[in-house]
C-alpha cells in the first residue's frame, strides 16, 4: 500500500471509531477555554462584604470545654454564624454549638440559612427554594459532600445554587449553569461518566491512544496532500 | 462535500500539529496514575492527634484576639494551636498559652513527617515565597520540604498555618509538562483561557466537525463487509467466468468483497480507467451476468440501452461468485504495440498533430472514435517549447515559464485517434493538446508534455485500441459537439462516415475554439462542407477580444448549438448526439441536449477529463 493510501485508510477507520469523541473533545475544549475560569468558579456570585469580627462580649463558653465534649474533633472553630458567635466542630462528628449558651444549634434552621445565603449572595435575585438534603446520595454537582446539606436556589438564567452544611452552617460550594456546562464538558473530556472526576479510566486511555494514532495518520495525510502532487485533484 | 473536504484539509494543515500534541498530552495524562501524580498514594490517612487539654481560656483569648474573624483550635505540628484569621491575615498561637507559634523549618519537617507515608524521609526544608512554578496557586511564605524518595517528592507547607499546600513529585513534574502542552499556556501553565488555546481550539473544532461530516460520505457499504474482509485475509477467492471477444471463456478466481475493477487488477487484468476506481471516468465498463441494479455512476456514464444490456462500471460493483464477466476488447490481450513518430506539426498554438508509424498493424482493427493509450516513461518531463512557431510565442509566454512537469512513475494517457481506421492501418494520427498548469504552482501535465515533446524518429509504446465512443448503427443522422483537442475522435468519425465504407449519414458538427488560430483542420472541413452536401459545420469562438475579422458565431459552443438546434428546422428525434472534450463542455452540452427533449439513449460522450 502506498503511504498516502495507508494514511487515508487508517485515518478514516480510526476516525470512524473515535470521530464522535473527537468532536466532543474539541467542543468541550472550546467551551472550557472560552469562559473565564473565575466565572466558572462563580466568584462573581459572592457579595464582597467583609466577614464579621467575633463579638467577644457574647462569647460565654470556653473553647476547652467544647474540645472536652468533642474528643474526636479535628478542629473547633469559633466564628460568627448568622450574627451570633458559635463553635463549628468538624471531624467525624460535626456540630454547631452556640458560644453564648453551649447549646447544639445544628441542624441549622431554614430561616438562618436564608439569612446567611441572602448576605453571601451578590445582587438581589430572589431565593427560589431552600431544600434540606438529609441523606445520600448527594446530587451529582456536590457528589463528595457529606450530608445533611442545605441547598439554596436563586432565581436567574444562570440558576445559581449555594450549598451550606446543615451541621456546621459552613458555606460549602456554589453552582450555576455555566459551571454545570463546564462540568459536562469536563465529563466528556475525561470520559468518566459516573463521577466526572476520575482521569484514571481505561476508556480514556484507549480513546486517547486511538485519538493520537488518528492524529498522526492525519498529519501524514496533510504532509502528502500538500507536499506531493495529487492526481485526484488534477482529474 | 468538496468545501467540507477543503476545510478539513486546510484546518488540518493549520492545527493538525497542535491536535496531535493535544492527543499525545491527553494520552500521556490519562496513562499516568492520578493518585501518584497528586502524591495522594503517599498520604498518611490516619486521624490527626487529639486536641490538647488545658488550652488558654476566654480571659486570655478575648484581649489577645480582638478583631479576629475566626479562631480555630486544632492540632499543630508538635502542639495544639489556635489559628487566628484576622482581616489582614492568619497567625498561629500555641493553644496552651496563646503565645506566638511560628512554623519553623523544623516544624515544617514535622508537618511533612506527619503527612507523608512513603519510603522516604524529609531531609531538608527551604523557605520560599509563593507563587512559583511548582506552587502557583498560592501566595505567601512557604516551606519547601524535600523528601528523599525515588520520586523526589516535595511537600509545600504553608509557613503561616503549617498546612500542606501541595505534594509534588517527578511524576507530577512530567504530568505538568503535558498539562502545559495541553493548555498551551507555556508560561504559567494553568491559564487555559489564553487566546492562543482559544484560537487553536476553535480551529480544531472546525477540523473535527468537517471531519465528522466527511465520515458520512467516505464510507461505502462494502467497507463494512467484514466477512469478505476476513475471507480475503485468509486468501480465499471466488470463481467467476471471464469472456472476451476472440478469446475462450475461462474461469478466474477473484478476491471477494472487492470491486471487479480492483479484483481483476489483482489478477493482472487492468480495466481501462482514468480515475483509478473512483467511479468518475466511466472507462471501466464490463458486462455482468446475472445483471446488477445500476448505481448512480452507472446511470451517469452508461446509456439506458447499455444498462439494459448488462453493462456496468467495474469499479462500482462487488465480486460475487459465479458471475459471468464479459470484458471489452483489449483487456485480456493488453500487449503493448510499438511504433515510431513519423510526423509532427502544429495545428494550433497548443495542439500538435502526431503521426505514429506502427511496427505492425494493430491486433484488432480500431473503430472510428476509439483511443489509444500512450505509455509515458518514468522520470522528468520538460515541456519542449523550442519549436513553437514565432506568431504563437506570445500565447505561450502568457502561460508563464515552461517548467519541468514533475517527476513521476510510468503511466498511461489516453489519446483519441484522429484519422479514420481504414486510411492507413500502419499509421496512427493523434491531436495532442499540451495541458498547462491548472493553477499557479501546479505542474504542467506530464503525459501531454511528453507527447508534445516527441520528435520524428522517437520510439513510442502504446496500448489499445479502446473505447466505446462512436455512432450507433441505427442512428439516422449525427450531431457532433466538441472543443479543442476533442476534435480528434470526431474527425475520425466524420472521415469514416464519408469514406467508401461509411454510411454517409448527415452530420452537423459544432466546434468550439478560443480564437481563430485554435480551429483545427479548418480548410479540411470547409472543403468537406462544399463537397458533401450532408456535412455542415459551425464554429464558435469563445474569446470575444481577439479575431476581429471573424464573421462566424461567438460564444460558448453549447449556447451556439442550442440556438441553432432549437429553430425547429431539423428532425432531432432521429439524430444521435456525440459530445467530446473537457468535462465542462460535456456537462454543459449534455444538459443543453437533454433540454431539447432528447432521450439519454441518443447521447454519447467522451470526457477527456482535462
Ligand atoms: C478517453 C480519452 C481520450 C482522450 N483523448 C485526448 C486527445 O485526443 N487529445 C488530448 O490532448 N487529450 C486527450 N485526452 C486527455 C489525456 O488523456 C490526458 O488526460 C491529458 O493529456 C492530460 O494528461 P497529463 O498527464 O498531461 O496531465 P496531468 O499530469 O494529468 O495534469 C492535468 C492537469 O492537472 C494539473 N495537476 C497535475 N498535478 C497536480 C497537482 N499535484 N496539483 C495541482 N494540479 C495538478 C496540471 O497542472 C494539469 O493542468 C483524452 C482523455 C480520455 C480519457
Ligand atoms: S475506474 Fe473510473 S469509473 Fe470505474
Amino acid at each position: 500500500m502506498k503511504p498516502v493510501t495507508f494514511f487515508r485508510k487508517t485515518h478514516k477507520w480510526a476516525m470512524l471509531v473515535i470521530g464522535v469523541q473527537a468532536v466532543l473533545w474539541t467542543l468541550g475544549g472550546v467551551y472550557m477555554t472560552v469562559i473565564p475560569l473565575p466565572v466558572i468558579h462563580g466568584n462573581h456570585l459572592m457579595a464582597e462584604t467583609p466577614p464579621a469580627a467575633i463579638d467577644w462580649a457574647r462569647v460565654e463558653i470556653e473553647p476547652g470545654l467544647v474540645a472536652l465534649a468533642n474528643p474526636t474533633a479535628h478542629a473547633i472553630r469559633l466564628t460568627m454564624v448568622d450574627g451570633a458567635p458559635a463553635y463549628q466542630v468538624t471531624g467525624p462528628r460535626q456540630a454547631l454549638i452556640s458560644a453564648e449558651t453551649g447549646q447544639v444549634i445544628s441542624p441549622v434552621r431554614e430561616d438562618a440559612i436564608r439569612r446567611m445565603a441572602r448576605a453571601d449572595f451578590a445582587g438581589d435575585a430572589e431565593i427560589r427554594a431552600v431544600t434540606l438534603l438529609e441523606t445520600g446520595p448527594m446530587p451529582q454537582e456536590i457528589l463528595s459532600t457529606r450530608p445533611p446539606v442545605w441547598r439554596v436556589d436563586f432565581e436567574g438564567w444562570n440558576e445559581p445554587t449555594f450549598y451550606y452544611s446543615a451541621e456546621t452552617g459552613r458555606f460549602l460550594s456554589r453552582r450555576h449553569n455555566l459551571w454545570r456546562g463546564f462540568d459536562i464538558a469536563w465529563m466528556l473530556h475525561i470520559m468518566d461518566y459516573d463521577e466526572r472526576a476520575d482521569m484514571d479510566n481505561w476508556l480514556l486511555r484507549i480513546a486517547t491512544a486511538l485519538g493520537l494514532f488518528s492524529a498522526i495518520t492525519g498529519m501524514g495525510l496533510v504532509f502528502y496532500s500538500f507536499a506531493r502532487r495529487r492526481r485526484a485533484e488534477a482529474a | 462535500m468538496g468545501a467540507v473536504r477543503a476545510i478539513h484539509k486546510w484546518f488540518g494543515l493549520i492545527v493538525g500539529l497542535q491536535m496531535t500534541i493535544w492527543m499525545l498530552s491527553g494520552f500521556a495524562m490519562a496513562a499516568l496514575n492520578m493518585g501518584q501524580v497528586r502524591g495522594a498514594d503517599r498520604i498518611d490517612g490516619g486521624p490527626p492527634p487529639q486536641i490538647e487539654r488545658g488550652v488558654a481560656g476566654l480571659d486570655i483569648l478575648r484581649p489577645a484576639f480582638e478583631g479576629a474573624v475566626a479562631v480555630t483550635l486544632r492540632p499543630g505540628p508538635d502542639a495544639s494551636v489556635y489559628q487566628v484569621d484576622g482581616r489582614e491575615g492568619v497567625a498561629l498561637h500555641r493553644a496552651a498559652d496563646a503565645s506566638a507559634y511560628a512554623i519553623t523549618g523544623e516544624r515544617a519537617m514535622e508537618v511533612a513527617r506527619n503527612d507523608y507515608a512513603g519510603p522516604g524521609r524529609p531531609v531538608a526544608a527551604e523557605r520560599l515565597d509563593a507563587p512559583f512554578l511548582e506552587l502557583r496557586k498560592h501566595e505567601g511564605p512557604v516551606w519547601r520540604v524535600d523528601i528523599d524518595d525515588a520520586r523526589s517528592t516535595t511537600l509545600y507547607v504553608d509557613a503561616l498555618t503549617g498546612a500542606v499546600l501541595e505534594r509534588r513529585n517527578d511524576i507530577w513534574r512530567v504530568f505538568d509538562v503535558f498539562w502545559m502542552l495541553h493548555t498551551m499556556d507555556y508560561v504559567g501553565r494553568d491559564n487555559f483561557n489564553n487566546p492562543l488555546v482559544i484560537i487553536a481550539g476553535l480551529a480544531a473544532l472546525w477540523l473535527a466537525l468537517s471531519g465528522f461530516l466527511m465520515l458520512f460520505s467516505s464510507f461505502r457499504g462494502r467497507d463494512f463487509d467484514l466477512i469478505s474482509a476476513v475471507r480475503r485475509w485468509r486468501g480465499e477467492t471466488v470463481p467467476c467466468t471471464v469472456r472476451a471477444p476472440g478469446a475462450e471463456a475461462c474461469t478466474v478466481r477473484l478476491a471477494p468483497g472487492l470491486s471487479y475493477f480492483d479484483a481483476l487488477s489483482k489478477t493482472g487484468l487492468d480495466l481501462p480507467s482514468n480515475c483509478g476506481g473512483a467511479g468518475t471516468c466511466g472507462q471501466c465498463v464490463l458486462e455482468l451476468a446475472p445483471s446488477r441494479s445500476p448505481d448512480k455512476a452507472d446511470l451517469e456514464h452508461l446509456s439506458p440501452a447499455e444498462i439494459a444490456g448488462g453493462m456496468r462500471l467495474g469499479c462500482r460493483h462487488r465480486v460475487r461468485a459465479g458471475t459471468d464477466l464479459t470484458l471489452p476488447e483489449g483487456v485480456l490481450d493488453d500487449a503493448p504495440v510499438s511504433g515510431q513518430v513519423c510526423g509532427v506539426r502544429y495545428l494550433a498554438p497548443f495542439i500538435k498533430e502526431l503521426r505514429i508509424r506502427l511496427d505492425a498493424p494493430l491486433g484488432r482493427a480500431p473503430m472510428p472514435g476509439q483511443y489509444m493509450q500512450l505509455a509515458i516513461p518514468a522520470g522528468d518531463v520538460r515541456p519542449d517549447a523550442s519549436d513553437v512557431p514565432e506568431c504563437w510565442r506570445p500565447r505561450w509566454s502568457a502561460l508563464g515559464p515552461v517548467a519541468v512537469a514533475a517527476e513521476g512513475t510510468s503511466l498511461r494517457r489516453s489519446y483519441s485517434m484522429a484519422a479514420a481506421p481504414h486510411e492507413n492501418p500502419r499509421e496512427l494520427v493523434m491531436n495532442i493538446r499540451i495541458v498547462p498548469p491548472a493553477k499557479d504552482g501546479a505542474p504542467w501535465g506530464r503525459g501531454s508534455a511528453y507527447a508534445f515533446g516527441l520528435r520524428a524518429g522517437d520510439p513510442v509504446s502504446l496500448h489499445g485500441p479502446y473505447g466505446r465512443f462512436g455512432p450507433s448503427e441505427d442512428a439516422r443522422s449525427l450531431v457532433l459537439i466538441g472543443g479543442g483537442s476533442g476534435m480528434a475522435p470526431l474527425r475520425s468519425i466524420i472521415r469514416h462516415e464519408y469514406s467508401p465504407s461509411g454510411r454517409r449519414r448527415p452530420i452537423l458538427l459544432f466546434y468550439g475554439a478560443r480564437t481563430e488560430d485554435d480551429i483545427l483542420y479548418r480548410d479540411e472541413f470547409d472543403r468537406l462542407q462544399i463537397e458533401q452536401g450532408a456535412f455542415e459545420w459551425v464554429v464558435a469562438l469563445s474569446d470575444t477580444e481577439v479575431s476581429p475579422c471573424w464573421t462566424g458565431a461567438r460564444g460558448f459552443i453549447h449556447e451556439v448549438a442550442r440556438a441553432e438546434l432549437s429553430d425547429g428546422r431539423r428532425d432531432l428525434q432521429s439524430a444521435e448526439f456525440l459530445l467530446c472534450g473537457p468535462p465542462a463542455l460535456i456537462s454543459a452540452s449534455r444538459s443543453m441536449v437533454e433540454g431539447l427533449g432528447i432521450s439519454r439513449d441518443a447521447i454519447r460522450t467522451e470526457d477527456f477529463g482535462v
